[in-house]
């Protein structure tokens, strides 16, 4: 039955089939070959896989992304992300690595930060005679650290596909953000230096208050998500609900850059937007569901077992699955069917569940930038007009360079736990 | 019949549009509730629940109409047009398969839960009323499919002639 699933699957997935249909049609024809079920049950488990109101977290921080750009309030935190390193030497580089890691905490997927801030960025870049190669590269590959920075998709899914907390994912996803993104900055460093580039400003306190002042709106946001979910005023669902709320009311009477209509327009893309990877989750839940029942999460976690492999070599191995599938699945798929078999796997070999979901998501993060399906190169593609065989030489380097920032996230596990362990002492 | 596919169109851009709007405010409101009175509205969850369930299939039919759907096409890279065309032909026939499927077997869930009825945990409510959401979105993605098809298949003969 596995076998026939797998065959299913791949088959449809290779023939361009979309990733909701190839795993709901390899369940329903393995159902109806192997088992006596009645496929009615599908129609159920589609339904049972979305009746959760922790997932309702993702779609409300669609919409709130979506408010954000629309309203003005991204590109406020993109102005003081800039008086905070453009007096670095290659200030513009720093400029959009570093609001790549900012607008991750207003939003939680990678491609709709590259399309903002690659938007924006690319073109001051370009103005300032960087190379196209290294300008998309950088963006791209700085973006795909918005799904470890909280709120984060990808972490949602993770936590409803395993019964991990959504919160404390959040804020472990902080530690391993910023080590992201600083590893990469020295990259970056090198990469400005070896150009010979030099500052061409200086650091201005009474810049850094007036832009902080025109933000403070912005950093609301993340103040308000953060500091709910933190103080446990309200669950990650809540604080997603309550973020788009106010940036709702900011875009309407303090930016005033968005009026009614426009909030429309702006609700009816992004509810298409929010069932696009829906219809997914609830496929793969199905999907997941189908696996239980040919207990292959049971076996595979007997054989990992028998086989003796230690936590090192299996951590080796988690990280080399989810970069193959990063590298040919999209973060939000690969997450909803492996996590559900990887997770038990984990837990019985003693790892710490919430550092492997954040080990899983920064694999994902990577995937974002590796062909053939890279969600932020194609995104990049789209707004530059940089062809992907131009890109790739020059996002290479960057995917070395994270794969370290990965080797770091995976053996140092204090990176990730020091935070949540503070939070919540006594649940770790 | 293109009059009736552009108010299939409202329809649902509009549905899903009140939806999202309804359901942020939902969550938002319960928290205010809870933190300045003490309590909540118990239903509110489900509520919220409910219309996203509303959205994700009545949105997978936008997302068929949009060709928004995420799918793995990286062999199309390396194929001709004449051939990419017969694919999404086909694709498109094993979406209208799939979503009479699923339209069929929740028609089945909905029947059962009529003879026996339900009720929802908070709302009170029959559950084949929220079932129904998933016969109405299949049935539009079968419809939106089904309009696929016939583009494709006329584009080309125009192409021949």
């Amino acid at each position: 039955m596995t076998v026939f699933l797998v065959i299913v699957l791949f088959a449809c997935l290779l023939l361009a089939v979309p990733i909701f249909m190839s795993l709901s049609l390899s369940s329903i024809l393995a159902l109806m070959t192997f088992t006596n079920i009645a496929p009615e049950v599908m129609a159920q488990r589609y339904f049972g896989g979305l009746d959760k109101f922790g997932l309702m977290a993702m779609p409300l921080f669609i919409f709130g992304a979506q408010i954000m750009l629309e309203g003005g309030i991204a590109r406020k935190l993109l102005s003081w992300a800039k008086t905070l390193v453009s007096w670095l030497p290659g200030g513009t580089a720093f400029t959009a690595h570093f609001s790549c890691m900012f607008f991750g905490a207003l939003c939680g997927s990678s491609p709709a930060t590259v399309a903002a801030i690659g938007g924006v960025m690319y073109p001051e870049l370009i103005k300032e005679k960087y190379d196209k190669g290294f300008a998309v590269g950088l963006i791209s590959s700085s973006a795909s650290v918005a799904i470890l920075i909280p709120p984060s998709v990808t972490m949602i899914l993770y936590g409803v596909a395993t019964g991990v907390s959504i919160g404390s994912l959040f804020i472990a996803g902080i530690g391993a953000g910023i080590i992201y993104t600083l590893v990469m900055a020295i990259y970056v460093y090198w990469w400005v230096i070896k150009q010979g580039m030099t500052r061409s400003e200086n650091f201005s306190i009474m810049k850094f208050f007036r832009a902080t002042f025109d933000a403070i709106w912005a950093l609301g946001v993340p103040i308000i998500i953060m500091g709910g979910i933190y103080t446990g005023v309200f669950t990650p669902t809540e604080a997603a609900g309550v973020s788009t709320v106010y940036a709702i009311l900011v875009s309407l009477f303090v930016t005033r850059e968005m009026d009614f209509k426009k909030l429309y327009q702006v609700a009816k893309s992004s509810a298409a937007l929010c069932a696009q990877v829906l219809i997914l989750t609830s496929a793969a839940a199905t999907f997941g569901w189908l696996l239980t029942v040919a207990r292959v999460p049971q076996n595979a976690a007997n054989f990992v077992l028998d086989s003796g492999a230690s936590q090192l070599v299996f951590l080796i191995f988690v990280n080399v699955i989810f970069l193959i599938a990063g590298m040919f699945m999209d973060g939000s798929g690969a997450v909803t069917i492996l996590a559900p078999i990887i997770h038990p796997l984990g837990v019985a070999l003693g790892v710490n569940p919430v550092q492997l979901g954040v080990i899983i998501v920064a694999n994902l993060a990577i995937g974002m930038i590796t062909p053939p399906l890279g969600l932020n190169l194609f995104v990049a593609n789209g707004i530059t007009g940089v062809s992907l065989t131009r890109m790739i030489p020059s996002v290479v380097p960057f995917f070395l360079v994270s794969l370290i920032a990965l080797l770091i996230i995976t053996y140092v596990p204090s990176i990730t736990l020091f935070l949540p362990k503070l939070v919540f002492p006594g649940s770790f | 019949m293109s009059r009736i596919s552009h108010y299939l169109d409202i329809f649902e851009d509009n549905i899903i549009a009140i939806c999202l709007l309804l359901a942020t405010g939902m969550v938002t409101l319960n928290v205010i509730l809870r933190f300045f009175f003490g309590a909540g509205i118990s239903w509110s969850d489900e509520l919220v629940r409910y219309s996203m369930i509303l959205i994700t299939f009545v949105g997978a039919s936008v997302c068929v109409r949009k060709g928004s759907h995420i799918a793995v096409d990286f062999i199309q890279i390396y194929m001709n047009k004449k051939q990419i065309r017969i694919l999404e032909i086909f694709i498109n026939t094993v979406g209208v398969i799939f979503s009479v499927m699923l339209t069929v077997f929740s028609i089945a869930i909905i029947k059962r839960n009529i003879e026996f009825p339900q009720l929802s945990p908070a709302l009170q409510i029959p559950m084949y009323i929220p079932y129904l959401t998933i016969p109405l979105g299949f049935g539009l993605c079968a419809i939106r499919y089904t309009q696929r098809i016939i583009s494709d298949i006329s584009r080309k003969e125009a192409k021949q002639s």
